[in-house]
């Protein structure tokens, strides 16, 4: 029996982050992913202020694997920033997601998910973070075309996912309590394509949400 | 006069002034009998309200109870859970101090322990440390979620869209 979390932080270890290069054709781009700036990205808004293109997308809609359902007006995605464009101190919480004040542990940029570096990626080599307010929406044609960069892990899913629905709607999920509804989500799906989360394999004790 | 604040935890109205403080450990509490407690029932339970004080009942010279106002009752389960907080929060930063994660804390830049931000050693050690996260970012606790009843579906398969004409 495999332990019941992959990881016990608000984010798996970097090593865990993304699906080695060499196995990324069996996963579908997902929710999730790191994707690079397309083409022209004023037209789809993905620039900064200054006009110059943003370093890449985290795709955050649809949920499931893209292209397989319908989806209007393409593909929902958050802009990516380099972690070093921040302070080292707001660059510590967006790494850990938590903040200690006055003896309690509290969240910290809640808007905000860390991405590891993309191993030997020329600019993507390096820590990262998505901004969930700073969101685009893009046709799948020219993402296409752009790339993905990195397919998130399943385990990286997962924390996405947690930082999303605390951002979204303010409600502080335990990762067992992501797990659970993840593996349900994927175990229902008979559509899903590529590799499975080991979390779903029968006997794993992440099967049930943590009490409150 | 005793101003009101909220207690943020209990929702309720506890005395401005009302803290633990009067209850040192070990000093002696106001004893009453159960015969005496009995007869003066209504009385009693007035004056512990109003004074936020404590009554140590006692039964043939043993002590059975500790009658406490609602205030201090409210108080002391909002203590404990202060309390566990700072035991999590504090248990965090020790292991983080030791393994030379530089994890964001006021405290320890009060203290003045500066480690020097490592973002490989700290992204490994949050990956791997449970810390517990109590609050939200403006200092409020964070709401208990509810144990969730999963249930499996089939998922639902998106048609497209069906529109029809309407009038203006």
């Amino acid at each position: 029996m495999t332990s019941a979390r992959p990881f016990e932080g608000t984010y798996p270890a970097d090593s865990g982050f993304w699906v080695p290069a060499t196995d990324a054709d069996m996963y579908p781009w997902r929710y999730g992913d790191l994707v690079a700036t397309p083409e022209s990205p004023d037209r789809f808004g993905a620039v900064d202020s200054k006009g110059k293109p943003w370093r890449a997308l985290m795709l955050t809609h649809p949920s499931c694997e893209l292209s397989s359902k319908g989806a209007p007006g393409g593909v929902q995605a958050v802009r990516v920033y380099w972690l070093r464009e921040v302070s080292q101190r707001q660059g510590a919480e967006v790494v850990t997601g938590y903040v200690e004040v006055d003896g309690r542990t509290r969240v910290a940029r809640a808007h905000q998910v860390y991405l590891a570096p993309v191993p030997g990626h020329a600019t993507l080599g390096q820590r990262l973070f998505a901004d969930l307010r700073q969101s685009v929406r893009i046709p799948g044609e020219p993402l296409r075309a752009a790339g993905r960069v990195g397919a998130a892990s399943h385990d990286a899913r997962l924390a996405v996912l947690r930082r999303d629905i605390y951002f979204r709607y303010r409600w502080a999920l335990g990762l067992d309590d992501v797990l659970g509804l993840e593996k349900l989500r994927i175990e229902a799906d008979d559509n899903f394509t590529g590799p499975r989360p080991q979390w779903t394999a029968p006997g794993h004790r992440g099967d049930r949400p943590s009490p409150a | 006069m005793v101003g009101v604040r909220y207690c943020v935890h209990m929702s309720r109205k506890v005395a401005g002034d009302m803290t633990l403080a009067s209850f040192a450990p070990g000093a002696p509490l106001e004893r009453i009998g159960h015969r005496e407690l009995r007869d003066k029932l209504g009385p009693m339970l007035e004056r512990i309200s109003a004074s936020h004080g404590a009554v140590e009942v006692v039964n043939r010279g043993r002590s059975e109870a500790v009658v406490v106002s609602h205030d201090v009752y409210t108080v002391l389960l909002a203590s404990q859970r202060e309390l566990d907080d700072v035991r999590g929060t504090v248990a965090l930063l020790l292991a983080a101090v030791s393994s030379g994660a530089a994890v964001p804390s006021d405290t320890l830049d009060r203290l003045g322990i500066k480690i020097p931000v490592d973002f490989d050693v700290l992204q490994a050690f949050q990956a791997a440390y449970p810390a517990q996260v109590t609050h939200d970012e403006e200092g409020q606790r964070l709401g208990r979620v509810p144990a969730l009843s999963l249930e499996s579906h089939a998922e639902y398969v998106d048609e497209p869209d069906e529109f029809v004409d309407v009038e203006e």
